[in-house]
């Protein structure tokens, strides 16, 4: 059995962004890592008895879904940048610099300019006007149950595809980090996620995101530090090194080694600035700080901590390739690199800190994975519960106790539905459902937070279509690109020539919000535009917003 | 306060209006400064690769992979700027107008 192996990584990804043709490798079993799964084991443990302390401080509805508010800015951050520094960053990346090098940096660029536009113009407006969700923010002048309904169906699109995305690529990953079943990683990964999030809620979500990450970026800072002494702390000599040993040779500097379509390189770039405005469960850690300027400042420390590591990553991937092609024992009989490209950051770490920084690194890239899908999973149910049950279903009328039953058991239900979905999908080819996921948070989800928050003219009407059209053409230009049509339906030659649809997909999704705003004449329309002048003083000033609770 | 009534009141008021403009001006600045920026590394790698692989003075470094670490870094200036603006000079300013208006901003209270 042959299974792309870039692919995993990139499943495991907030960057999905890989293309699948240029993938080579297979997941091949690895013998059991002792080190990594008793390093792991401790991970787990630990959390779970965070977990158990969360669990006793979560009793309101604010509590399970945003800690109470009450999450100082800094360990949110941290949280965040855990969010985005996934094992594909770490995995996915150092390989495809390995293989393709400038256009790796591609997608390195796409979440370091991304951050600063959320923060500039998103997270302090979102916490203003949130309380839950980022469905609440679109429906603090939206009152039509219409917008409840697409803004929760773009949310659990996203969500919901992520999570399969996710909990496929963890399936081979442990694969190959601890000589595991792929069936075995899959039922664990659910069955923690399960654990940590309806028991502990987004508390324990947040200090499993956060260890997480300050164990990665420990870690990766150890490896870096490491590598630069390998090459007397000298950059030039990391560039000169690659360049001389990569069989791209100076090439290996230029752009279009991977992504050789100018416009796909353009799809990229709009797909990764609205895919991640977009994101459910991103936006709902805004919401779990006391107040815009702790929302503020979470995003600044996001930006500084991913800053930094991918500056430290750049550094190791490029000093990755003179390492790991100076070392014979990392390759097969035939010269193919034991376990495919994404074992490259691996591999290094072998190379640079022996059997115990191995350990160390495969089990962080492992409770990556954990962290990520808790995260969708509270989010995901959140909606379930809050913006569906409760709202939709109910009317605003439904009792909170009933509300929070109801998100422990979407919180199973998601649990259950991605363990049958991943060992369904474990043998297809499973790019396009990450690459929806992105698509959708940029298509459907983005276009209407960014209109509601910054144009008076949006309505119910054109909110609902502008939505509706936006998700309507992601998933129908995916089965028509080469994600479905070639790779998974096994046509020749792609409909749609690109992988990501956003670069169509987006701006329809804003035409349509436009045109069927403009042309809304009814009363109800006239009430929510005049409507914007008490949300823009709420989202200037957070006037009555929620009050934060003390931990 | 958080009537219709009140919340026109504060939007009338030609202090929040200077104080909004102003803050929409640093922020949109800042925007569209990095939109620019992110653009053009893009626009450039498709369209004019070439711009990409200049040689750096005497060194291995090339305009793509420094373009790409000064970007980075920009990157975290820009948002030290902000942070820093909105905390130390938006923020006391929003509170003074609003106290000064009899509203009082929401403080992280021990509501349960």
């Amino acid at each position: 059995m042959r299974i792309r192996i870039l692919l995993c990584s990139v499943l495991l990804a907030i960057t999905p962004t890989l293309p699948a043709d240029t993938i080579q490798g297979a997941v091949d079993k690895q013998p059991l890592n002792i080190t990594a799964i008793a390093l792991f084991f401790t991970f787990v443990l630990g959390t779970l008895g965070i977990t158990k302390w969360a669990s006793s401080r979560s009793r309101s509805r604010q509590d399970f879904y945003t800690a109470g508010g009450g999450i100082p800015a800094w360990q949110n951050g941290v949280a965040i940048s855990g969010d985005f520094l996934s094992a594909a960053t770490l995995l996915g990346f150092t390989g495809a610099l390995y293989g393709f090098g400038f256009d790796a940096l591609l997608l390195a660029i796409g979440v370091v300019c991304t951050w600063p536009i959320i923060l500039f113009l998103i997270s302090e407006r979102l916490r203003n006007l949130g309380r839950f969700t980022f469905v609440d923010v679109l429906t603090y002048r939206l009152s039509s149950t219409g917008v409840r309904v697409i803004s929760a169906l773009g949310s659990l699109s996203v969500v919901v595809f992520y999570l399969i995305a996710q909990v496929v690529g963890a399936g081979k990953l442990v694969q190959l980090l601890f000589g595991l079943d792929y069936i075995y990683a899959v039922i664990s990964v659910n069955v923690l996620m399960i654990i940590y999030v309806s028991i502990g809620g987004m508390l324990a979500t947040t200090w499993v995101q956060f260890i997480k990450a300050v164990l990665l970026v420990t870690g990766g800072t150890i490896m870096v530090l490491l590598l630069l002494a390998a090459f007397d702390f000298s950059i030039d000599r990391i560039l000169q090194s690659a360049t001389e040993t990569h069989h791209l040779g100076a090439k290996l500097l230029s752009p279009g080694n991977w992504i050789t379509d100018p416009m796909a390189v353009i799809s990229l770039a709009l797909t990764s600035l609205f895919g991640f405005i977009g994101l459910p469960h991103i936006l709902m850690r805004m919401f779990t700080v006391k107040d815009a300027g702790d929302a503020r400042k979470s995003s600044f420390y996001a930006i500084g901590i991913m800053c930094y590591f991918y500056l430290l990553i750049i550094l190791f991937g490029f000093g990755a390739i003179y390492l790991l092609l100076n070392s014979p024992e990392y390759f097969d009989s035939a010269g193919n690199l034991i376990g495919g490209q994404n074992m490259v950051a691996l591999h290094v770490t072998h190379i640079l800190g022996g059997d115990l920084l191995l350990g160390f690194m495969s089990a962080v890239a492992f409770a990556t994975i954990l962290a990520v899908v808790a995260g969708l999973a509270l989010a995901g149910a959140a909606t379930v519960s809050h913006d569906l049950y409760s709202s939709v279903i109910k009317k605003g009328r439904s009792n909170v106790e009933v509300e929070l039953k109801i998100t422990k058991v979407a919180v199973w239900v998601l649990g259950l539905t991605s363990i049958l979905l991943a060992i369904a999908f474990e043998h297809q080819n499973v790019i396009f459902i990450a690459t929806l996921s992105l698509a959708v948070a940029g298509s459907v989800n983005a276009p209407l937070l960014i209109a509601v928050m910054y144009w008076r003219g949006l309505t119910s009407r054109g909110a609902v279509w502008g939505g509706a059209i936006g998700l309507a053409s992601s998933i129908v230009l995916i089965i028509l690109g080469p994600n479905v049509w070639t790779a998974v339906l096994g046509n020749e030659q792609a409909i749609f020539p690109y992988q990501y649809p956003t670069v169509v997909s987006m701006p329809l999704a804003f035409i349509a919000i436009w045109f069927f705003s403009v042309t809304d004449k009814s009363a109800q329309a006239q009430t929510e535009r005049d409507a914007y002048t008490e949300q823009l003083v709420r989202s200037e000033t957070g006037i009555g917003i929620a009050e934060a609770s003390n931990h | 306060m958080s009537t219709n009534q009140s919340a026109q009141d504060i939007f009338q008021n030609p202090r929040f209006q200077k104080l909004i403009k102003r803050r929409q001006r640093v922020s949109y600045l800042l925007s569209s400064s990095v939109l620019v920026i992110y653009l053009a590394y893009n626009l450039l790698a498709a369209y004019l690769p070439d711009t990409m692989t200049l040689k750096v003075g005497e060194s291995h470094m090339t305009s793509g992979v420094l373009a790409t670490l000064v970007i980075i870094v920009l990157m975290v200036i820009a948002s030290s700027i902000y942070t820093f603006w909105a905390n130390t000079r938006f923020d006391p300013q929003k509170d003074r107008i609003l106290k000064e208006m009899g509203i009082y901003a929401e403080s992280p209270g021990d509501e349960q």
